[in-house]
């Protein structure tokens, strides 16, 4: 068993009287107290302030802090779907409309020709691709495609 | 809800830790809204939401202590007229003896706030909120041998001073 110095048994005096020693160890301290007078307050001290952390008093926070709190702490954050809503609310509203519309043509304004331009060829292929999309559908559509066989049909018989 | 619930612990962790009342009223706050914003951050799967929150309230506590960095004089720390919860009241009956705990009460807390900083969040923690090492570990983030270490050196402090006091 060791023999413990002061310095060395004040330590271990918190794991000593919380009982987490071993055995060994926790008799190299006791044979230390049985001796020194000193680490033996010491422990009575440290017993003693364990104790008085446990009564320490429990004050009640003044009644109108929780609602204070309350009040100055904002609301939750609404969620995704609830924003996205507002937002599309938002685009409806005739005000919003009206900035969207004036922003526009203030950009077309300043944006000149070229964007004008720009803008007047896109929206031009964007409806050539869409007619082509349609003519080729109605040409390659099954029932036309029947027809066109029937009326080829009927006037080679006639 | 979570106020609520949970701002009783936080006011009396920041009165324990500076030893006065309207500035723990004003952390309490400062508290809550930090918890607020830091919430998202708050994973159920790595501990109890209670360590989590003592944690930001400790970050929030020594933020504020420090930003302060003036002495006080734990003699007026202890003054308030606030009303104590009957939770440890009961257990003393006789009046004499309330009288006696609020005195030895009052020396411990005067002994705490003497104690270093690092030296006294632990000891709060441990004995006067009642956290395992484990908790504690979470909420300081160093390693348990220094949280054992610095709550052993705080109680042999604390014993010393409160000795010589008598």
């Amino acid at each position: 068993m060791n023999i413990l110095n002061c310095a060395d048994c004040e330590e271990k005096l918190s794991d000593y009287i919380e009982r987490s020693l071993g055995e060994s160890e926790r008799g190299a301290v006791e044979l230390h107290l049985h001796s020194c007078h000193s680490c033996n307050e010491l422990v009575s001290g440290m017993i003693h302030v364990i104790a008085a952390g446990r009564d320490f008093p429990v004050y009640a926070p003044p009644a109108w802090l929780a609602s204070r709190i309350v009040a100055n702490t904002p609301p939750s954050p609404p969620s995704l779907r609830v924003r996205l809503a507002a937002l599309w609310q938002s685009l409806g509203e005739p005000r919003t409309a009206l900035a969207i519309f004036t922003a526009a043509i203030v950009m077309g304004w300043v944006g000149g020709g070229t964007v004008r331009e720009a803008i007047f060829n896109r929206a031009e292929s964007v409806v050539s691709c869409a007619y082509d999309h349609a003519i080729r559908s109605y040409y390659r559509s099954p029932v036309v495609i029947e027809l066109h066989a029937t009326i080829d049909q009927f006037m080679e018989n006639s | 809800m979570v106020v609520r619930q949970h701002h009783h612990r936080v006011y009396n962790f920041a009165y324990r830790y500076n030893g006065r009342f309207d500035e723990a009223e004003d952390l309490a706050q400062e508290i809550f809204l930090k918890v607020y914003r830091t919430l998202h951050t708050y994973k159920p799967e790595l501990g109890a939401f209670e360590t989590w929150m003592m944690r930001v309230s400790r970050n929030c506590i020594i933020d504020h202590y420090r930003k302060l960095k003036t002495e006080r004089r734990q003699t007026d720390s202890l003054e308030g007229e606030h009303e104590q919860v009957a939770e440890t009241g009961n257990r003393f009956a006789n009046p004499a003896e309330v009288l006696a705990q609020r005195e030895l009460s009052e020396r411990v807390h005067g002994a705490l706030l003497r104690l270093s900083e690092d030296l006294r969040e632990v000891l709060i923690l441990r004995d006067l909120e009642g956290f395992a090492y484990e908790e504690i570990v979470e909420i300081v983030r160093v390693p348990i041998g220094t949280v054992k270490s610095r709550i052993n050196r705080g109680r042999v402090e604390m014993a010393k001073m409160l000795r010589k006091e008598i």
